[in-house]
C-alpha cells in the first residue's frame, strides 16, 4: 500500500478526536465580528470613496471659484465636466455595490477570488479616474490663466511665452508626479499586507489552470 | 423565526464541526489560531446560512465555505512559520487517542509536511485525505477536472519528497 494511502487511514482515525465546542461557545461565536478581508476592503473601499469625494466637493465648492472660472473662461466646460463627474461616481458606486454583493463566499474558490479581487479593482479604478480627473481640470485652468490671467499676461513677452508654458507643463508634470507617488505609496501601506496572501494565492490557483 | 433559523443553523454546525477542525488543522499551526479561524468560518458559514437553499448537502456546503474562508478571506497569517515548533500536545486531542506511538509520530510527521505547502496544496492534500473524488475537486476549486488530476499527483509526489527527504 502506498504510504500516503496508509497516512490517510491513520488521519481518519484521528478525525472524531477534536475539542468539540459546545452550543453556547458556537453562539457566542457567530455574534463575533468578522475580520475577513472582504470586510476590510469594503470598510477601506467606502473611507477611499468619501475622502476623494469630499476633496472634489472642497474644490468645487470654493466661493472664489466660480469667479476663477468666469475670468479664465471656463466656466462652462468645467460646469459640464462637474456634473458629469457626479454621474460618473455614482456609477461607481452602483458598480461596486453590485459586485460586491456578487461575491458569495459558498462560490468555487476560483470565482470567488477573483470577484474579491474584482471589487478591489473598481476601487483601484476610481482613484486612478480621480487622478485624472484632477489632472484635467488642472490642465484647462492653467491654460486659462495663461491665456486670460492679467497678471501672467503682464509677465509674457513673445520672447518669454514658450519658457513660460514649459515652465506650467514642467510644474503639471512634477505635481501630478508627487500626487500619484503619495497614493501610491497609500495605496501599498493598506492593501499591501492585507491582500498579499490573496493576490499570491490566487497566483498559485492560476498556475494550475497552465 | 430569526431565532429558529439560528437555532436550527447552531445544531447543524455542532453537530458537523469536525469539518471545520479539520480544515483549522491543515491552515493553522498553533492553537489560538486555530479558534480564530474556526471562528471566523463559523461568522462566514452564518452568514451564508440564508442564501443555503439546501440543493447541495449541509456538510458539502460548509466544507466549500470552510476551504474558501481559510484560502481567500481570512486575513492572518500563522504567527510562526516554524512548523517544527508545533507541538501535538497543544492539540489536547491527539493525546485523547489509544493508537500506537508510531502512528502519532507518523501524523505529526504529515502535519508537519503539510504545513510547508502553499494554500492551495494544502487544499488538494486535503481533498485527497478526504477522499473527495476529481469532479468535486475541481468543482471545489473551480479547475478543470484534468487539471486537478495532473496537479493532484504532483503534490502527492512533493509531500512524499518531503516526509522522505
Amino acid at each position: 500500500m502506498d504510504e500516503l494511502e496508509l497516512l490517510k487511514n491513520s488521519w481518519k482515525k484521528t478525525q472524531n478526536n477534536y475539542p468539540l465546542y459546545n452550543y453556547e461557545e458556537l453562539y457566542k461565536m457567530i455574534h463575533k465580528r468578522s475580520t475577513s478581508i472582504v470586510k476590510w476592503i469594503l470598510i477601506i473601499s467606502i473611507i477611499e470613496l468619501i475622502l476623494i469625494t469630499a476633496l472634489d466637493i472642497f474644490i468645487n465648492k470654493n466661493p472664489e471659484n466660480d469667479a476663477i472660472l468666469n475670468k479664465y473662461h471656463v466656466y462652462y466646460i468645467i460646469k459640464v465636466l462637474t456634473y458629469l463627474h457626479y454621474f460618473v461616481i455614482l456609477g461607481f458606486i452602483y458598480t461596486f455595490y453590485i459586485n460586491f454583493k456578487k461575491i458569495n463566499v459558498a462560490d468555487n474558490l476560483e470565482k470567488l477570488m477573483s470577484d474579491i479581487l474584482f471589487v478591489k479593482k473598481i476601487t483601484n479604478y476610481y482613484i486612478i479616474y480621480n487622478l485624472i480627473v484632477m489632472a484635467v481640470t488642472a490642465v484647462i485652468y492653467s491654460i486659462g490663466a495663461m491665456m486670460y490671467d492679467p497678471v501672467i499676461n503682464q509677465m509674457v513677452t513673445n520672447k518669454n511665452k514658450l519658457m513660460l508654458y514649459i515652465g506650467f507643463g514642467l510644474g503639471l508634470v512634477f505635481s501630478f508626479s508627487v500626487l500619484i507617488s503619495c497614493f501610491y505609496l497609500l495605496y501599498k501601506l493598506i492593501y499591501g499586507r492585507l491582500i498579499v496572501k490573496l493576490t499570491k494565492n490566487y497566483e498559485e490557483l492560476k498556475k494550475l489552470k497552465l | 423565526m430569526n431565532r429558529d433559523l439560528e437555532k436550527k443553523f447552531i445544531e447543524q454546525l455542532k453537530e458537523n464541526q469536525n469539518i471545520i477542525h479539520k480544515v483549522c488543522r491543515i491552515y493553522t499551526t498553533d492553537q489560538d489560531s486555530h479558534k480564530d479561524l474556526f471562528q471566523e468560518i463559523s461568522i462566514q458559514l452564518w452568514n451564508a446560512f440564508p442564501k443555503f437553499r439546501g440543493d447541495s448537502k449541509f456538510t458539502t456546503w460548509a466544507y466549500r465555505v470552510s476551504l474558501n474562508t481559510a484560502i481567500s478571506l481570512y486575513r492572518k497569517n500563522n504567527r510562526s512559520i516554524n512548523t517544527n515548533t508545533f507541538d501535538a500536545k497543544q492539540h489536547h486531542y491527539i493525546e485523547s487517542l489509544d493508537y500506537n506511538y508510531e502512528e502519532e509520530e507518523q501524523l505529526k510527521l504529515l502535519y508537519q509536511a503539510i504545513h510547508s505547502l502553499n494554500d492551495i496544496e494544502k487544499a488538494l492534500i486535503l481533498l485527497y485525505l478526504d477522499d473527495k473524488d476529481y469532479t468535486e475537486i475541481a468543482e471545489t476549486l473551480g479547475i478543470s477536472e484534468v487539471n486537478a488530476r495532473v496537479k493532484m499527483n504532483r503534490v502527492k509526489t512533493k509531500l512524499k519528497k518531503i516526509l522522505n527527504p
